[in-house]
């Protein structure tokens, strides 16, 4: 399968380029669950400082196509997070891991959406950075979108507690921790 | 899950023993018995039951049998399609008259049975193409599978046309279509099985394979076409509109024009290949920072320095685009086939459609320059880019040769782009720039003063500014060309070359009286400071100074003129 072989190497190339750089202050990590298969992924990340979703941990599952690099993979968080653009369910709606093509709502530019130009590199930088940032013109989580809209401290708040639950801390010992650290 | 299985079927054969047991006791002969159970509702129903227990016990021996385990995909997909399937299916029998009698649940519920197959074999194609599995074990369970549902579906097929030859068009007409339907996917996942399997099996990458299954897409969606078509029309001439096929059909014509779409679109981007793109040199090769092909991230080598076929069997000939992007021709063939377009930079890679876009292009910005914020973006976008990049690598040191050297790939192509697209738009919009009104008015012959669409804000400041220095350079000084004497009207023309000397109307010679010439001067004078204003909303921000500057001069001049004509 021409595809396959491709992606394979693609995603092996990938895989040792992520897995060769210091891993110490990257903001996240990715490589296969299992070394057999290639195709499923998994990635934690790091919420970004000065965010809400500062001192959280995320882990998503990345699942890669056949077809890959010439068709995006899909990007789901485990659990799923509270964000304006990621669903319910944990699926990331980020415009580059968008099929290219063009948008029939001609809503997304095709400049902004999936090429093999991209990497599982520079997706995850930019959902970090969405993190940071959401952006609200499209979201997938509406309830959550308005809520930042409106009352940005609520939604803080929200996140941190969500972060929190994650984390399975209660706030306490994440001060301690972190007075502890310093 | 086999603990319910078990409890469901306890439940079902101790119902089933209850009743036929009940039922001997009751009557005495085994006529009587069978006659009991078929006509009371309460035993019917439970013999029923029994039935679908059977079904479901000798689906799942089949299963375990043909499929071995099920991968947690196919269940979730199977119970997916089983909602949509039954929903579907009980939807169309609401269209015919029939009795729902034994037979035709039989019939039922041995096509769900099929269907079922049909569903976890075109799941386990794609597995077998995910995955590369090409086993023996795989082989043959998958040979089995194939085989007999070609064969029920050939044999029940026949059927069903048959007992419609004979008795005409009832509800097993759906069942024939059905049949037709899950014939024409039955036939296209052998041959997907036939093309994986030769792919699989030769070791080496097929390259024509892609196109093949192109035509096998192709092939069964016309195939699904026809027969709803024919379905359709027959439905509709002997029952009334089938309601719930309009979907099927429509989706499954939506998918076929998509499919003759892609081909051709497919065959007009890589049939001419080797001719539409020229491979690389080595010197242009030397001249990437990276010698990388983006799409699969392996190095590119020219051919003369690589001598024999290559490793993988694929034409790895580095070939580059118009515009200079560098790829593996196969690379390239598998995303031209998807995209007609640079994976890196988005030009259109289709010769005739790149200056088509062009031109439809310029054809736009004449009417309005709209596309002028999307270009700010992308150069907002562009400079974002690397500011990204260094943050990034800043704080992940994740920028290794490969990451850098696109980046900067990526963003002087945006830079290129950008470039190339501005000229375009200042042709545009000198295009645009037509015959003010005023101009018109003023008897000001062509000053190009440019028409405000609030699209066209977002121009260069400076751009505009010098619109405005210029356009207020040309009022003033045909300002007094109007009133003052036909020699300096000249001089003025003279002076500003674009400036076709100034209609007769309002030239002294026109024996109007001075009143009317100073209300009609005084007009001009409050259309103009209207267009300033107009034009000053827009660059409020960049030229104060020279707003102040210029209206000091009109008013200066002006005051001179009035004071002329008193005189």
């Amino acid at each position: 399968m021409a595809f396959h072989a491709t992606a394979t190497r693609r995603l092996m190339t990938e895989y040792k380029q992520l897995s060769t750089q210091s891993l110490d202050d990257s903001m996240f990590t990715a490589g296969p669950i299992n070394e057999q298969n290639l195709f499923e992924w998994e990635a934690l990340i790091q919420g970004p400082d000065d965010t809400p979703f500062e001192g959280g941990v995320f882990a998503a599952t990345l699942s890669f196509p056949k077809d890959y690099p010439l068709a995006p993979f899909k990007m789901k968080f485990t659990p799923p997070i509270f964000h304006p653009n990621v669903y319910e369910d944990g699926n990331v709606c980020i415009s580059i891991l968008h099929p290219p093509g063009d948008d029939p709502m001609m809503y997304e530019r095709s400049s902004e959406r999936w090429s093999p130009v991209q990497s599982v590199e520079k997706v995850l930088l930019s959902v970090i950075s969405m993190l940071a940032e959401p952006n609200i013109e499209s979201p997938a989580n509406i309830d959550c979108a308005k809520l930042f809209r409106i009352d940005r401290r609520a939604y803080d708040d929200k996140v941190k507690q969500s972060v929190i639950d994650l984390l399975g801390v209660d706030e306490a010992d994440l001060h301690d921790t972190s007075t502890a650290d310093k | 899950m086999t603990l319910k299985l078990a409890l469901y079927g306890l439940i079902t054969i101790a119902s089933t023993i209850g009743v036929i047991s009940s039922a001997f006791r009751s009557y005495s002969n085994f006529y009587a018995v069978v006659v009991y159970l078929s006509n009371s509702n309460g035993a019917s129903l439970i013999l029923g039951n029994f039935a679908l227990f059977t079904g479901l016990c000798i689906g799942k021996v089949i299963q375990k049998v043909l499929f071995g385990e099920l991968r947690t995909l196919e269940i979730e997909h199977l119970y997916e399609r089983s909602w949509y399937g039954f929903t579907e299916m009980i939807l169309a029998m609401t269209m015919f008259r029939d009795d729902f009698d034994l037979f035709y649940g039989l019939m039922f519920g041995f096509l769900f049975f099929v269907k079922v197959f049909h569903w976890l074999c075109h799941d386990r194609m794609e597995y077998m193409v995910q995955y590369q599995n090409a086993s023996r074990l795989f082989v043959i369970r998958m040979s089995v599978v194939l085989a007999g549902l070609l064969l029920a579906d050939i044999s029940l097929l026949s059927v069903c046309i048959f007992d419609i030859y004979i008795n005409g068009v009832t509800m097993i007409i759906l069942f024939a279509s059905e049949y037709a339907i899950l014939l024409a996917d039955a036939v296209t996942s052998t041959v997907r099985f036939g093309v994986n399997l030769v792919d699989l099996r030769s070791g080496q990458a097929w390259e024509e394979k892609s196109l093949y299954l192109l035509y096998i897409d192709l092939f069964s969606d016309f195939w699904k076409l026809c027969i709803y078509t024919a379905f359709f029309g027959v439905m509709a001439a002997s029952f009334g509109l089938p309601l719930n096929l309009i979907r099927d059909l429509v989706i499954t014509a939506r998918s076929f024009t998509m499919r003759v779409k892609d081909l051709q679109r497919y065959k007009s981007a890589t049939q001419n290949m080797d001719r539409l793109y020229k491979a690389a040199t080595v010197a242009e090769l030397d001249a990437m920072s990276d010698r990388l092909c983006i799409i699969c991230r392996d190095d590119l080598v020219h051919a003369s320095q690589h001598p024999g076929p290559w490793p993988s069997g694929l034409d790895e000939t580095p070939k580059k685009l118009p515009c200079a992007h560098i790829f593996h021709r196969h690379c390239l063939k598998s995303w031209l086939e998807r995209q007609q377009t640079c994976p890196t930079c988005r030009t259109s890679v289709i010769p005739s459609a790149h200056t088509e876009t062009n031109e439809s292009r310029r054809g736009a910005t004449r009417e309005a320059p709209r596309p002028e914020p999307r270009r700010q973006d992308q150069q907002r976008e562009a400079a974002r880019d690397p500011s990204s990049e260094s943050r990034t690598s800043g704080a992940s040191t994740s920028a290794t040769p490969t990451g850098s050297g696109e980046a900067s790939a990526t963003t002087s192509s945006h830079a290129g782009r950008f470039s190339s697209s501005s000229t375009s738009r200042m042709s545009g919009t000198s295009a645009a720039m037509q015959q003010h009104p005023m101009s018109r008015l003023l008897h000001i012959p062509s000053v190009t003063l440019p028409i405000i669409r609030p699209e066209s804000r977002s121009l260069p400041s400076t751009y505009w500014r010098d619109m405005y220095r210029n356009a207020a350079r040309a009022t003033t000084s045909n300002i007094p060309s109007i009133v003052t004497s036909d020699v300096s009207t000249e001089a003025t023309t003279a002076e500003t070359v674009p400036l076709p000397p100034s209609p007769p109307a309002s030239t002294p010679q026109s024996g109007l009286s001075v009143d009317t010439r100073l209300s009609s001067l005084l007009d001009a004078q409050s259309n103009i400071n209207k267009a300033i204003e107009d034009l000053v909303d827009v660059v409020k921000d960049t030229n104060k100074r020279d707003r102040r500057s210029s209206d000091g001069d009109k008013t200066a001049t002006d005051a001179d003129t009035k004071r002329a004509r008193i005189d």
